[in-house]
């Protein structure tokens, strides 16, 4: 019987032969029992050979005295709470209680759990199956002499990480706080910037090992209820065994299997997904993952960095510009030179040409041989620079520099410039806010190169349509993925290649589902003194 | 409308000479006859395609063999687009690329954008179209500092009837907007359909005239009807300064986007009207086999630039003003006879 339930009460289902089909189904549940040491040994059993599963058994202070233990796991308790709002309690203060109040066996477990322990999160099961995995979740549960049903206390105290600066999105001006692991922690990052009882945030939980909590966050009556539903129907089709980081979650809710592009959006900013949520887009928090996911996504909103929001207009905008152009070298550019230089020269200037003849001659490889092999060279230093620790970084630097720079044109072997295009290439890639997206760009960038070198400019051309096609057929939770452009809606053009100032951001991105369109009162722009006003 | 830019200035300037512009503009006026037919057939049947109300106004026989001579038509639009744009990308971009490679990599690219359906197509030609016009007006007001005015003169030298002649060949470009006539189900707001297609045709025709009055006036009459792809070299003409020089070869590549919605667009009709003549649930099987009919058929079809303006020049003003007017024209006469009506689909 014991080897049965410590299947259940850790979801195994033994075997791998049987797992298949009985990991499915919901787990039953088992009550507890009203005998105090049977309760005892099962749990024992249970949480046999778990060094950080502590038992801690005690008397009550009482008439008769009573017979209570308390189980928790060490390192997920904070034991000065443990000491003094739960033993402390409920060891001394019944001396305490009034007179009419009389401690016996019947009335113990309502009278501690009302009087006695002073603890704002407590509740009760009278389930085995709940009780063991309420401990694993880093509550204390109390089970008491002679009652079947067992007390939770919440005195979780999980060591986590301070909240820090967002080390993937730093910004110059906008706060500087960042996600953490912790899923409370985060929601209450959240919370703290929007204060409103239709900030919902519901939970589910995924991982039959793992039990991850999700928490569904969006602000109703602005975000898309179609949407709300989707993201909430394809999370509880999740079945898996383990979650452990919000990336996995990404790629069982996307809607196309393979596509390069993220149909799910991440964030290690705060502001940023309050602000998603403000759009009326759904954010996904994660426990243990400092990353939440954004839905729906669209290829402008990977363009568009917090910080944005945080300076001039203008300026923003120009960044913006800027922006577009680097994503348009950081895709096209390699592909572009191979293309002009191997197929099209006489559509390069004739003082640029001879410039390059010159430098090409002599050289061994031809033009798409030499920019693949300079690409690939960067992407090897680029991983190797992301593997390694930092302080051998700098070594990695320096050598790539010097072999790719250097040395490589010094010994002949590629020409100066496929190095210069390479490393704008590079710079410019570095500039798409979006890591995901950036690695889409990152691929193409070859496929484009190897299109270039077979068929020139319209290699390229219809490496780029197909590439739209497939953009314009990708779809984030029902949202087309071009959308503001395509399909066009004139009214949210004002925040994609432009950013407009905040009095004039009057509505609500199409996204939202029509949902309180409206964001604000329009004429609050900035406006010349009345002529009366005027100071003499 | 890539198609008109590319060729139809060269056929239309041998003709009508100083004039052609306005010849270009006067053929844009059949096809707003052909505009109002398939909007009222889609008033008729506002739930059908052609192939499908075809057979409603004229049973099921003749129904089915109409509907299949409009796959023919669509096809060979399809081929004849296929053919003109690697045809013009081999004599002026890359003489050396064998054309069944240029043609195999159109077809391919329009069979995937057919398989990811309609909406798109269209999304990807909405996406595109700004960076198109875009181009153009660079184009335009690129070459504004060469332009002529006196090449324009003397105006109607020969009477209007060149200008009228002249206007023939390219009364198909815009006769194109028979599509609709199949996409207007599928359109989300079909009542605007009468005054959004008759402004986009309106475009068209300015873009048209002035590229051709662009044409005329840097090149004259005589050269304009002489130079294969007349816009081309109008392209060809740009220069800032020494260092901006032929930008030519951008506008080109905008213009390959163009052509290649307009070939996935014809290619998604074929599709589509074989499916439903043959009464296919889905036009997902047709289109690799129809990949195989283009292909061969867009390389093997013409033998050289020549005969293809040859019968760009003789045979397809006829043959489109049959399918793109006579046709539908014939349809509503039938139906508004035999009083068929918003009979719902199947």
């Amino acid at each position: 019987m014991f080897k049965r339930l410590l299947k259940s009460a850790l979801g195994f289902s033994g075997k791998k032969g049987s797992g298949k089909t009985t990991s499915r189904q919901p787990i039953e549940k088992r009550p507890l029992s009203a005998d105090y040491d049977n309760n005892l040994q099962t749990l024992r059993q249970v949480f046999n050979q778990c060094f950080d599963i502590l038992f801690r058994e005690f008397f009550i202070n009482a008439d008769m005295p009573l017979r209570a233990f308390i189980v928790y796991v060490t390192g997920l308790t904070n034991h000065e709470m443990v000491n003094d709002h739960l033993l402390k309690s409920i060891m001394q203060e019944t001396a305490n209680l009034p007179s009419s109040v009389h401690l016996s066996k019947a009335n113990v477990q309502q009278v501690i759990q009302e009087r006695l322990i002073n603890l704002d999160e407590t509740s009760t099961t009278t389930d085995l199956i709940e009780l063991v995995q309420k401990v694993l979740e880093g509550n204390t549960v109390l089970i008491l002499d002679g009652s079947s049903t067992a007390i939770i206390a919440g005195v979780r105290g999980v060591e986590g990480r301070a909240i820090d600066e967002p080390d993937s999105e730093p910004g110059v001006r906008g706060p500087k706080d960042g996600f953490v692991e912790a899923l409370n922690t985060n929601m209450s990052l959240i919370r703290r910037r929007i204060k409103t009882s239709r900030l919902k945030a519901e939970t589910f939980e995924t991982g039959l090992l793992t039990k991850t909590k999700l928490a569904v966050c969006y602000i109703k009556g602005i975000a898309n209820d179609k949407v709300v539903q989707e993201v909430k129907q394809r999370i509880g089709r999740i079945n898996i065994d383990s979650v452990l980081s919000s990336n996995q979650i990404e790629e069982l809710i996307m809607d196309e299997a393979f596509s390069l592009f993220p149909l799910v959006q991440y964030t290690e900013r705060p502001d940023k997904a309050a602000a998603s949520l403000l759009e009326g887009r759904v954010v996904i928090l994660v426990d243990n993952s400092p990353m939440p996911l954004i839905v729906p996504v669209t290829f402008i909103s990977l363009l568009q960095a917090a910080e944005d929001y945080y300076n001039n207009a203008v300026f923003a905008t120009s960044v913006r510009l800027l922006r577009f152009i680097a994503l348009n070298i950081a895709l096209l550019l390699p592909a572009l030179t191979v293309a002009a230089f191997s197929f099209h020269q006489e559509l390069l200037p004739t003082a640029l040409i001879s410039t390059v003849a010159g430098a090409r001659q002599g050289l061994p490889l031809p033009i798409v041989l030499e920019i693949l092999m300079i690409e690939f060279a960067f992407e090897l230093l680029r991983e190797a620079g992301v593997r390694l620790p930092k302080t051998i970084g700098q070594a990695i630097s320096t050598v790539g520099g010097l072999v790719i720079g250097q040395a490589a044109v010094n010994a002949g072997l590629v020409s100066p410039i496929s190095v210069i295009v390479v490393a704008t290439t590079a710079i410019a890639s570095f500039t798409i806010p979006n890591y995901a997206a950036g690695t889409a760009l990152r691929i193409l960038r070859f496929v484009l190169i190897i299109l270039a070198g077979f068929f020139g400019g319209v290699g390229i051309i219809s490496g780029l349509m197909v590439i739209l096609f497939h953009l314009c057929s990708l779809r984030s939770f029902g949202i087309p993925y071009l959308s503001p452009i395509a399909p066009l809606s004139p009214g949210d053009l004002k925040d994609t290649m432009v950013r407009a100032p905040w009095w004039a951001m009057l509505t609500r991105p199409w996204m939202s589902g029509g949902n309180e369109p409206v964001r604000q009162d329009p004429d609050q722009g900035p406006q010349k003194p009345d002529k009366g006003g005027q100071t003499p | 409308m890539v198609s008109a830019l590319l060729l139809v200035p060269g056929l239309t300037a041998e003709k009508a000479k100083q004039s052609a512009w306005i010849a270009i503009g006067l053929a844009s006026l059949p096809s707003f006859l052909c505009l109002w037919i398939v909007w009222k057939l889609g008033k008729r049947f506002p739930k059908n395609t052609l192939p499908e109300y075809t057979e409603i106004i004229l049973g099921k026989v003749l129904g089915k063999v109409v509907g299949g001579a409009y796959i023919l038509f669509f096809l060979l639009v399809n081929i004849l687009s296929i053919c003109e744009f690697s045809e013009f990308l081999t004599v002026c971009f890359m003489p050396q690329t064998p054309a069944i490679a240029l043609n195999a990599i159109l077809v391919l690219i329009g069979a995937y954008a057919v398989l990811k359906g309609i909406e798109v197509i269209a999304r990807a030609a909405q996406f595109v179209f700004p960076l198109f016009m875009i181009s153009l007006l660079i184009l335009f007001v690129s070459v504004l500092p060469a332009v002529k005015l006196g090449k324009l003169l003397p105006f109607l030298e020969g009477g209007i009837k060149p200008v009228i002649w002249g206007s023939i060949p390219s009364i198909f470009v815009y006769g194109e907007i028979i599509v609709l006539a199949i996409l207007l189900p599928m359109v989300n707001k079909p009542e605007e359909i009468k005054r959004k297609g008759a402004f986009a045709l309106l475009t068209v025709a300015i873009f048209l005239s002035a590229g051709m009055m662009f044409t005329l006036m840097i090149f004259g009459s005589n050269l304009s009807g002489d130079l294969l792809f007349p816009f081309w070299y109008l392209s060809k003409y740009i220069e800032f300064g020494s260092y901006l020089q032929r930008v030519e070869g951008l506008i080109l590549l905008l213009w390959m986007i163009g052509m290649i919605i307009k070939i996935a667009i014809f290619y998604y009709l074929t599709c589509f009207s074989t499916a439903k003549t043959l009464g296919l649930k889905s036009y997902k099987p047709v289109i690799y086999p129809m990949a195989l009919i283009y292909l061969p058929a867009a390389t093997f079809l013409f033998r050289n630039t020549a005969e293809f303006r040859q019968f760009l020049e003789l045979y397809w003003p006829y043959l489109g003003s049959i399918f793109e007017l006579v046709l539908p024209l014939i349809l509503l006469f039938v139906a508004v006879i035999r009083k068929k009506q918003r009979r719902v689909s199947r």
